[in-house]
């Protein structure tokens, strides 16, 4: 790896020069974020004033755009695990200089996935309802519904993701607290929770690490594989399939990965990093991103033959209807930006070229979203009764929210870029060449 | 406030050296050496040849726990108030294995954290000597000692290739 082999002084000081005072730009930025966050609150604070009825949401669609976004944006928070403990387990070299950007996203989607089935439930102020623990009746939750499961996935997903990704920031921390005075320094003391960088601590660290990556690489499999759960183990047609899991953990790694590359993108220009994220970064995060691509047109195609071969008229017609009824746009919009769109990351040039990229991969996370939007409306507007079909249309309160939501996910990653590094010194270390005398070379000459 | 372990830092800049000065120390008889360095390295972690971290047993407990939570508590839970639904058995473990698997993966990530914590003694006040390169580009060998024998453990790490030296 010769290309991130800096002297160790150079790379504390290009990362954490990060985190100096924000330029105007920054400031102009993040001052538009958070009016979006404020569109998100105003839109969220409509609904709680006069109900439910603001958003589009009615009989036969009980999920909507809410679980849409729901769905999508815990699919964006997969990559960050996925750089950060499956590649970890894999010894994946070009996952250290952009693991720790990753995870934060992981934390930040999981925090805005979080959002909304609380928006989603009309009275957001019972959220605390879901927890599992006996009513007034001492009857229990019903821990054999997928709704239930999912409580447990992605919370534990949040708790894990959290507590690895504080563990992993622990000595950048130390390394800031070194530089900073003042009462920077009393912060950054804090929580840096002691660490020394003393060869114990350091024993310990990396053991434990290696164990949360093993644990967390199973539950990036299992948490999407939940969330499609929610609809598989439903008879609606569409949706009861076994392929779900599988499908979705694909689709979910295919746009966390595409959010992973428009975000560092504009950030390794913005902050100067072109040295840490090179060419080599992003052709193997596309490459990434191209596989997953093709799993996903892969899934697209095996869907359609699982509803020819199984005969099912209701299966058969659901599909139909996805491609050429009420929702064939958002249909072929999600066939272009899944599926052809990323087609061009098979030439290498295409992959180094970061203009082409920043556009391929805004395709692919649109088309994600609009993949979740298909599964969950169509199947939804026209399930078996005709007499009990009906469309939907999403209202300027749940689109608010969407975009609010984004904002949202934005926002803590602006802040998460002014407070602790994005990249991470101590793994970028583990890259370059320690500093040696070249005592023994000496004395063999 | 905690007292200061007394003891002599020297401090390096080449890793080569500090592995040298480790193996010096070490067959010298000095076992309860601590090392410092800006990021984990393995030459390091052989030469002081320290044995397996016990943080695995944490993470097993943690996950043995978690495993056995999630199917008891699901099931007695189940069995408080009996509610047949579908014909579906009362204690459904095919479904409940879903909770004891994010369970598993809950409790042994907790129960990580303590072990690196507990093990590592995070959240506990620093009672060695420190330099604030050491998360930067430093290298450094703290050698516990008497007082009396600070001269004759300075001289050793100069010896042993130390550019600065300090006791505590």
């Amino acid at each position: 790896m010769k290309e991130l082999n800096f002297p160790f002084r150079d790379i504390n000081r290009d990362i954490l020069r990060t985190l100096e005072k924000p330029s105007i730009g920054y400031l102009v930025l993040l001052t538009g974020i958070l009016a979006g966050v404020g569109v998100l609150g105003f839109c969220f604070a409509t609904q709680v004033r006069y109900g439910m009825g603001v958003a589009g949401l009615n009989h036969p669609v009980g999920w909507g755009v809410y679980i849409t976004d729901f769905v999508f944006w815990i699919g964006i928070g997969h990559a960050g695990t996925l750089i950060s403990a499956i590649l970890f387990l894999f010894r994946a070299r070009w996952r250290n200089a952009i693991f720790r950007a990753a995870e934060s996203m992981t934390i930040f989607a999981v925090m805005t996935a979080l959002l909304f089935p609380v928006i989603h439930i009309g009275r957001a102020w019972l959220f605390w309802w879901l927890v599992p623990y006996p009513n007034q009746r001492e009857l229990w939750v019903n821990f054999r519904s997928p709704l239930l499961w999912d409580v447990f996935a992605v919370s534990t997903y949040f708790s894990v993701s959290s507590i690895f990704f504080c563990i992993g920031l622990i000595p950048d921390i130390a390394a800031i607290r070194d530089r900073a005075t003042g009462l920077r320094k009393k912060i950054y003391t804090m929580l840096s929770v002691g660490w020394d960088s003393s060869s114990y601590q350091w024993r310990h660290y990396m053991a434990g690490y290696g164990f949360f990556a093993a644990l967390a690489t199973p539950l990036v499999l299992s948490v999407h594989s939940v969330v499609s759960w929610d609809f598989a183990v439903s008879i609606v047609p569409g949706w009861h399939s076994t392929i779900f899991a599988p499908y979705f953990v694909a689709g979910a790694v295919f746009s966390g990965m595409a959010m992973v590359i428009t975000i560092l993108i504009p950030f390794r220009s913005i902050f100067k990093l072109e040295r840490y994220l090179t060419p080599w970064h992003f052709d193997m995060m596309a490459r990434l991103v191209l596989l997953t691509s093709t799993i996903v047109g892969y899934s697209y195609l095996t869907e359609y033959y699982i509803a020819w071969y199984s005969d099912d008229v209701f299966e058969k017609f659901i599909f139909w209807e996805r491609a050429f009824g009420e929702y064939a746009v958002p249909f072929w919009l999600m066939i272009f930006c899944n599926v052809i769109a990323p087609l061009p990351l098979w030439s290498g040039k295409v992959r180094n070229n970061f203009t082409v990229l920043f556009i391929i991969t805004i395709f692919v996370n649109i088309g994600m979203w609009f993949e979740r939007f298909n599964i969950i409306v169509s199947s939804l507007t026209q399930e078996y009764d005709p007499f009990a079909w009906g469309w939907y249309t999403p209202s300027w309160v749940e689109m608010g929210i969407t975009f609010g939501s984004f904002c949202w996910f934005f926002m803590w990653f602006f802040l998460f870029i002014k407070f602790f590094p994005s990249l991470a010194i101590t793994e970028i270390k583990e890259l370059a060449e320690p500093p040696m005398s070249g005592k023994a070379q000496k004395e063999a000459v | 406030m905690s007292e200061q372990t007394p003891g002599v830092l020297g401090i390096y800049s080449h890793m080569d050296t500090l592995i040298d000065g480790i193996h010096h120390f070490k067959k010298a008889g000095r076992k309860k050496i601590k090392v410092f360095s800006p990021a984990p390295f393995h030459a390091i972690e052989e030469a002081l040849d320290e044995g397996v971290s016990p943080v695995r047993r944490f993470t097993l407990i943690g996950a043995l726990t978690g495993a056995t939570f999630g199917y008891l508590f699901t099931s007695f839970t189940s069995l408080d108030w009996i509610l047949p639904t579908s014909g579906k058995p009362v204690v459904s473990l095919v479904a409940y294995t879903v909770i004891a698997f994010e369970l598993t993966i809950l409790f042994g990530s907790i129960f990580t954290f303590f072990g690196i914590a507990l093990n590592a003694k995070l959240f506990s006040r620093r009672k060695t000597l420190y330099d604030n390169r050491f998360t930067e580009d430093k290298f450094g060998i703290f050698i516990p000692c008497s007082e009396t024998e600070y001269d004759s453990v300075k001289q050793s790490l100069t010896e042993q290739g130390a550019e600065e030296v300090r006791s505590a």
